[in-house]
């Protein structure tokens, strides 16, 4: 007869979950993500403290939802997507990293809800889908555009960096920090890259003592006995070893039969370098830039022909600084006609804190800046570079896409009635699924007040008959613990942010919907590792 | 896909998911915790009760659901759950009563009330003078029975185990606890509730753990002596305890006969005192 044994399909090793269960641990896994970064949403959300367990014990403190799902380790594959999506959306738009997760857990936990009351998956997803258009669709139609108008966009943009910094710990000195972002974001002009602006961490003071500079900044040091100060500058910027005694191919020697020999190495090596250098010179530049180290026997020949000599620029120094000043990066020296050279007006050593460092102002790139940060501990200054980089990631893609919409739970209510009313039209099954789906949404405004410790039920139903009568500017006002008119207050947010996080949410809650098997490959053998040598 | 046959769920298995849900919201909000303190979260569930493993920075995995929360079948276990248990000992008494139908008729109107059991519930966390008269056998069978291993063990973390032992000691003390309610001889609707209690629970015992020794069912319940029966049976109660404090070798045991004895001797001096 047949023989019932189980029949082996997967290799072994490899384990799979069906139906059921793979679903339910999803729903766990996904709403324990969720849990784990809601209390940091909103106006009043708390931050985290986030510790390594390798050797250099670090501390991060932040309220980056993405920072923090960063820091945790999840093997669970429905926990791992949530916790792209929120990296998608920190690399995408900057802001709403937190609000990503939190709607996708929400929506999951209300399909948990609904799939125990035996409804299909299939069926919520096509509600879901109907829902998520009836919602872009309401918030398309609720932004507002003031692109053309420059004063109010400006008082647009200084409401989003404001409501954007609101969360994090810049909140305390928001009006100076929102007026800095924009003063930033503006110069650019509309190019959209944020490399032109750089921000500087310097430890000391405190965070009210950041300010704009307007040129551009690099954290390095001006050689000994050269001059400090260089007006109408030409910059040449390289890539190439002004050391001499290091042998660059491994594991070569050079054998001498004498200790003479070795003497007339040396000189032959100096009298290399004085070549080098005579030829640098030969530019015509005042200013020399070199990504890694200047010896000293070069670095005197410089300071003698009175050139500035900078070493130790790094990738990232020489990068910005050819792009700030025009120039170009060179690693041979041989046709001084061919490179350019970088100009700037001025170039002179300031000092921040107790560093020094080297300004180049008046430079060929206009829209550079450089944003100093100071702060009284490296946690905080870590906080703020992120808080501020997530505004300014904001702030530049507002200035793309000029509409906004109305912050403070406000849209999430708009969107949820909008869900709501057309539940109310649609016949089945699948309006149960859209009334969860709305019912999802109204849980970003409760958390956001539960956080802040209001009465988030009472709110919550205020606000949701607010806009079922038509007032659709009605949101949480944080500062008084009630209801208000959000367009007075100026609560404002990117219409692209929200836009994407509702997107983004709607898609990672019905991708994990959808699995209904879940397999694990069986785990590689590894051969044992037999090289002692 | 036939959508006519779908209805909206009963007020029964609306409960029914609401409770799923309160438990698993429970669930992840612990796993929260954990995974903020460095845990990290597996792909693999718990081979007893389906939920996400975690794994600590040692390399232990850890579930949460089977370590911190009780199951979803806790609640009628009669060991660990006061409602439960009550409903067992109602159960009992029903079918008990279909037997003896004449003594049925005063303990069926008397029905103990619930009210006074949450009472007995509180009393392991703080001590009253009320203490349980401790059935011996029982004990060993309550505990035995509770000490059977949970399917994997855990590495239990040792604030729950506390909260665990304190369950089990709970059940025990329930099961066998019963309350000469101290009261004047006049008002005789408590004492014979608290007789007819003291025989209930014993029969209950009786067919639930299959000991022999029953001192008091055996006695009938309704006597014209309300104050020198207590007291003698208290007496007895007495005796008998010191008796198996001189064989005992258990330290838990011993210390549940002093408790008893303490108990007993305090009864009859309220007793006496409201003879007076």
């Amino acid at each position: 007869m047949m023989s019932l044994n189980p029949v082996q399909i997967l290799r072994y090793g490899a384990e799979e979950e069906k139906s059921e269960i793979a679903r339910l641990s999803s729903f766990v896994g996904a709403t324990a993500i969720g849990d784990l970064v809601k209390s940091t949403l909103g106006p009043k959300g708390m931050d985290k403290i986030l510790q390594t367990s390798s050797n250099n014990e670090t501390i991060q403190v932040t309220n980056d939802g993405a920072t923090i799902l960063k820091a945790i380790g999840v093997d669970n594959p429905a926990a791992k997507v949530l916790v792209d999506i929120s990296r998608v959306q920190d690399d995408e738009v900057g802001d709403g990293t937190t609000s990503v997760v939190v709607l996708a857990s929400e929506l999951l936990k209300e399909a948990e809800g609904l799939v125990s009351q035996k409804i299909h998956p299939q069926t919520i997803i096509a509600g879901w889908r109907k829902a998520v258009d009836a919602a872009r669709q309401a918030l398309t139609d609720a932004a507002v555009d003031n692109g053309n108008d420059l004063v109010k966009f400006r008082e647009d943009l200084m409401n989003i960096a404001r409501t954007t910094l609101s969360s994090k710990i810049l909140t305390q000195h928001k009006d100076m920090f929102a007026k800095l972002a924009v003063d930033a974001v503006l110069r650019l002009k509309g190019s959209g890259s944020l490399d032109a602006i750089q921000i500087i961490k310097k430890l000391g003071g405190n965070l009210s003592d950041s300010y704009l500079e307007s040129g551009f900044l690099l954290d390095k040091k001006i050689g000994i006995n050269q001059p400090k100060r260089i007006e109408k500058a030409k910059i040449l910027i390289a890539n190439t070893s002004m050391d001499t005694d290091k042998i660059k191919v491994f594991g070569s020697r050079v054998r001498v039969d004498a200790i003479s020999k070795v003497a007339q190495l040396e000189l032959a090596e100096k009298e290399k370098m004085k070549l080098k250098v005579e030829k640098i010179l030969k530019h015509g530049c005042n200013v020399f830039v070199n990504r890694q180290l200047i010896y000293n026997y070069p670095e005197q020949i410089f300071a003698d022909a009175g050139v500035m000599a900078i070493e130790h620029a790094d990738f990232e120094g020489v990068e910005r600084l050819a792009l700030v000043t025009g120039g170009e990066i060179v690693s041979t020296f041989d046709c001084p006609e061919k490179v350019k050279l970088g100009t700037c007006d001025l170039i002179e050593e300031i000092m921040i804190g107790e560093d020094k460092l080297i300004r180049f102002s008046g430079v060929a790139l206009g829209e550079a800046c450089t944003i100093v940060l100071r702060g009284a501990t490296q946690q905080i200054l870590d906080e703020a570079e992120r808080s501020l980089h997530d505004a300014l990631c904001v702030l530049s893609q507002t200035v793309k896409e000029t509409r906004t919409v109305y912050g403070g739970g406000c849209s999430e209510m708009l969107m949820a009635d909008a869900v709501s009313k057309l539940a109310a039209k649609t016949p089945g099954k699948e309006a149960v699924a859209m009334e969860a789906f709305a019912k999802a949404l109204r849980q970003l405004p409760t958390i956001i007040a539960d956080n802040a410790g209001y009465d988030s039920a009472d709110l919550v139903a205020q606000m949701r008959a607010a806009h079922t009568e038509g007032r659709h500017t009605i949101g949480l006002d944080m500062e008084r613990g009630r209801v208000g008119d959000v367009a007075e207050l100026g609560i404002t947010e990117s219409y692209q942010v929200k836009r994407q996080v509702l997107i983004s949410g709607a898609e990672a809650a019905e991708m994990i919907m959808r699995v209904d098997n879940i397999i694990r490959a069986a785990p590689r053998q590894r051969a044992p590792d037999h090289r002692h040598h | 896909m036939d959508n006519d046959d779908w209805q909206p769920p009963s007020e029964a298995e609306m409960k029914l998911i609401k409770a799923r849900r309160d438990r698993s919201d429970k669930i992840s909000k612990i796993m929260s915790g954990y995974l903020l303190k460095g845990y990290k979260m597996l792909g693999s569930v718990c081979t007893t009760c389906d939920t996400i493993l975690l794994q600590d920075r040692q390399g232990t995995n850890y579930c949460v659901a089977c370590s911190e929360l009780d199951s979803d079948t806790d609640k009628d276990n009669p060991l660990t759950n006061q409602s439960a248990a009550q409903s067992k000992v109602k159960e009992m008494e029903f079918s008990s009563s279909a037997l003896t139908s004449s003594e049925v008729t005063p303990k069926e109107s008397l029905r103990p009330t619930p009210q006074s059991t949450p009472q007995h519930y509180q009393s392991p966390a703080g001590g009253d003078a009320v203490r349980p008269k401790v059935y011996p056998a029982n004990v060993e069978t309550t505990h035995s029975l509770y000490a059977s291993p949970q399917p994997q063990n855990w590495p239990l973390n040792p604030d729950h185990q506390q909260r665990i032992l304190c369950g089990a000691t709970a059940a025990s003390e329930f099961f066998i606890k019963q309350e000469i309610i101290e009261t004047d001889p006049q008002d005789s609707g408590f004492p014979s509730l608290a007789e007819s209690r003291t025989s209930s629970i014993p029969q209950q015992r009786t067919s639930h753990a299959n000991t022999g020794a029953q001192t008091l069912a055996s006695s009938s319940p309704e006597t014209s002596a309300f104050v020198a029966l207590p007291i003698a049976r208290l007496l007895e109660k007495i005796d008998w305890a010191s008796k198996e404090l001189k064989d005992t070798a258990s330290v838990e045991y011993s210390v549940q006969l002093c408790l008893l004895i303490k108990a007993a001797a305090e009864a009859i001096v309220a007793i006496r005192h409201a003879r007076m």
